[in-house]
């Protein structure tokens, strides 16, 4: 008999998934809303306690999926580090259903609304399963299963764009599952195994003898590509602007913050715990990864700098970020890989305080969503302003903000490796890019503009969007915190981080 | 001469907005146009128009680009096959202890004559629960994007003659061949723990048959077999006694519990045929009359 709290992570999973199945049948959408956010929560709650459990003791376990011994059956598996993003990932799902609430009542038609909080259950179970899981095919169910809802979650909102754009993105992600997959079968049948652990003994053993050297590296290339397609690395990242840019605040933020660390968070797994980073460095690998995340870093920024939607100018800073995450991953060292994994929880706070700061800024200015119109709207709802200053300031990197550290830790990370005169060169550049875009935004809705301009916008304003949003302010006073926190207190979790990926 | 101007204008400039005597807005919002607020009407418009140059640029380049990944993705995948194992040798590392074991004690750890069942439902189950989600997902989706709004006459007018037509032959082949095909699906679906995948195979029969009965006597009849309320109670019941059943089996496996769950294979077969009935007749109905 095993100790009640290492059934959590399966418990807390199973719960989504019921919560999910659940939800399709209740049949108001406020219920759905409730048990959704409820599930969150507890989830959050859940993992907090498998981490303290799993970092004071010092230990990772396998939770084997029903009675089967290791190389036989499923199973997850739960140390130190996969339970602080899980923690994160559910705790930051509450909080943006919780901001994103007016609108997702006013925009999705009350017949959709139950089935949207499906999805989003459903998206919950795939990150949490693809944090824990220990064998690469329950990855790629799961990858099925975010794919479907991410999918969902943009075209809830009708509107001709969205589907466009919601078209496009089932088609990208598709195509990343399907090359995931094909990788997934070569591999298994070089090594005959699906279980992370009896894999990775079997792609060293490969790695010694030479044997099935191509499958092998098509079967790393196309399964790092697929993944990357999936979490929009840059040259793959077409489909994201219309997507997080169009869809409803709430599914932007879970978008832009969640569903793209899930497949980034599996990367991660994978590269640590099976191919070993330094089989990805002998293959070439790394170095495609770090040409295209610092290239990501970027073009991400430039892209962003000519947009004047604001959401889609985000969504474009996301492809940024995403970038800098693969640089971590790119650099090929443990320290790249740990300051990979504090970025991930980085922008898992930062861009959803971001897009629930402005959608409530452009509610407040009559749903208008380009930079021009929401002049001075920062004064219109003080927090939401000061939400969204915070996340830029983190975003372009200020000491005391979370950017900062995790900028500090990817440049620390540089310097032992033979890259780093250009990885330096291509953070600094792209903080000057980021901020290119920041402060134009920052001064935008802080600068008032002239009388007759804020009447026309207060023309178009609904008095009941004016009126203060409570959730709102709690989900943006949480997220704030989570943004100081990582900036100010970080060393207790890049401490968990540390012992994460050495218990990995 | 005209750069020097320039630059001292720049200074300038930056010098007056530095110490705020200048509006910034001019100036830092380069990045935005000036243009008069959106109206509703304008933005469809707009948007129907950029979309249309959008995709003219993209089938200029499109055929050729897609012709060379296609060609590249072709040889890449070629020249990893041909190094792959071959096919169905005995020495192939996927012949190892795993499948040995799948195939030797299959049936005495999980209960399962059949060792595909053994392995789906039992060794590797929490994907096939997880692909049971995938399809209790996908109709939802469907659902997200065809479902109608329950109260709307306008579109029930437009939509009943057409359904009010019914086709002779279609009619009689079907009469005498529903009570059949049901019939072999419940046989295959209480046989599924003997036969590989019968939860599957026997879902989709008891859906063809669905599907056959709302096409041969239209959309009434089925609704009278399966109503929208049956419907979607059955999708629910289903998986969630899925869910709760292969939760209960996980919980008792992992911590090591006597297991009192016997014939349980049947019952996890049972509603996974129902998941599976329910999709591809929820697909069914939802694409050919958008609900159910």
């Amino acid at each position: 008999m095993r100790p009640f709290v290492e059934n959590l992570p399966f418990l807390s999973i199973f719960l989504a998934l019921l919560a999910g199945i659940v939800t399709a049948a209740v049949r108001s959408g406020r219920t759905a809303y409730w048990i959704t956010t409820g599930v969150c929560a507890a989830a959050a709650a859940m993992h907090l306690w498998v981490l303290e459990y799993t970092y004071l003791e010092g230990l990772r376990f396998t939770y084997t999926m029903g009675r089967f011994l290791a190389p036989y059956g499923n199973a997850l598996q739960c140390g130190p580090l996969q339970a602080l993003l899980a923690s994160a990932f559910s705790l930051v799902m509450a909080t943006c259903l919780a901001g994103g609430r007016r609108e997702l009542f006013q925009e999705l038609k009350p017949g959709k609304q139950r089935l949207y909080f499906t999805m989003v259950n459903m998206l919950e179970a795939s990150l949490l399963a693809l944090t824990y899981t220990n064998d690469v095919f329950t990855g790629y169910v799961f990858i099925e299963i975010s794919t479907i809802a991410a999918c969902s979650l943009v075209m809830a909102k009708d509107s001709g764009p969205n589907l466009v754009a919601a078209i496009r993105y089932l088609f990208m992600s598709l195509m990343g599952s399907g090359m995931f997959l094909i990788g997934l079968t070569m591999l298994n049948s070089v090594t005959g195994h699906l279980l992370m652990p009896a894999l990775a003994e079997a792609v060293a053993e490969l790695r010694l003898s030479g044997d099935y050297r191509i499958p092998l590296t098509v079967a790393v290339g196309l399964m790092v590509a697929g993944l990357g397609v999936k979490s929009a690395m840059f040259p793959f990242h077409l489909w994201l602007p219309d997507a997080h840019g169009g869809a409803a605040t709430a599914s932007s933020a879970i978008l832009s913050g969640l569903v793209l660390k899930g497949y980034i968070v599996l990367l991660l797994v994978l590269i640590l715990r099976v191919f070993s980073v330094e089989l990805l460095a002998e293959l070439g690998a790394a170095n495609v990864i770090l040409a295209f995340g610092l290239l990501g870093m970027l073009a991400g920024s430039v892209f962003a700098i000519r947009e004047n939607h604001i959401k889609r100018m985000l969504a474009y800073s996301t492809v940024a970020q995403v970038g800098y995450i693969f640089m971590g991953i790119g650099l090929g060292t443990t320290e790249g890989l740990i300051a990979s994994c504090f970025h991930v929880l980085v922008h898992a706070c930062c861009k959803p305080l971001l897009f629930l700061c402005a959608g409530r800024l452009s509610a407040v200015s009559g749903h208008h969503k380009s930079l021009r119109n929401l002049r001075g709207s920062a004064y219109r709802d003080v927090g939401a302003g000061l939400g969204f200053t915070v996340g830029a300031l983190s975003m372009i990197g200020i000491p005391l903000f979370g950017g900062f550290v995790s900028k500090f830790y990817f440049a620390n990370a540089a310097l032992p490796t033979g890259m780093t005169a250009l990885t330096l060169l291509a953070i600094a550049l792209s903080t000057v890019l980021n901020a290119l875009y920041y402060v134009p935004a920052l001064l935008a809705i802080w600068v008032r503009p002239p009388a007759e301009d804020e009447l026309a916008i207060l023309g178009d304003t609904h008095a009941e969007d004016l009126a203060p949003d409570r959730f709102f302010a709690a989900a943006s006073l949480l997220l704030i915190l989570a943004v100081f926190i990582l900036g100010i207190f970080y060393h207790p979790i890049t401490d968990v981080l540390e012992a994460g990926v050495r218990l990995i | 001469m005209h750069e020097d101007r320039r630059d001292k204008n720049l200074r300038r400039r930056l010098t007056s907005w530095v110490d705020g005597e200048r509006e910034p807005k001019d100036q830092t919002l380069f990045v935005m146009e000036q243009r008069p607020p959106r109206r509703a009407r304008q933005t469809e418009e707009e948007f129907e128009r950029k979309d249309r140059d959008r995709l003219q640029k993209f089938f200029n380049w499109y055929p050729a680009a897609a012709a060379v990944i296609c060609l590249v993705m072709v040889a890449v995948l070629l020249i990893a096959v041909m190094n792959m194992p071959g096919f169905g040798q005995a020495d192939n590392p996927i012949n190892n202890e795993v499948s040995d074991r799948y195939l030797k004690h299959g049936r005495e750890e999980t209960g399962s004559e059949n060792a595909v069942t053994a392995m789906i439902v039992g060794y590797r189950g929490f994907d096939t629960f997880g692909e049971s989600c995938v399809m209790f997902l996908a109709v939802a989706a469907v659902m997200i994007l065809l479902a109608r709004e329950e109260h709307r006459p306008a579109d029930a007018d437009t939509e009943e003659p057409e359904e009010e037509r019914a086709d002779l032959i279609l009619e009689q082949a079907a009469r005498p061949l529903i009570p059949f095909m049901l019939l072999i699906a419940a046989y295959m679906l209480l046989h599924s723990e003997t036969t590989p995948g019968g939860g599957f195979s026997g879902g989709t029969l008891l859906g063809a048959g669905l599907i056959l009965t709302s096409a041969a006597f239209g959309a009434e009849s089925a609704q009278r077999l399966l109503s929208r309320r049956q419907y979607s109670a059955v999708r629910t019941f289903g998986l969630l006694a899925y869910g709760l059943l292969y939760g209960a089996y996980i919980f008792i496996g992992a911590n090591g519990l006597q297991n009192h769950l016997t014939r349980l294979f049947l019952l996890l077969d049972l509603a996974v045929g129902l998941v599976v009935a329910c999709t591809i007749y929820g697909f069914y109905a939802l694409f050919s009359r958008g609900r159910i």
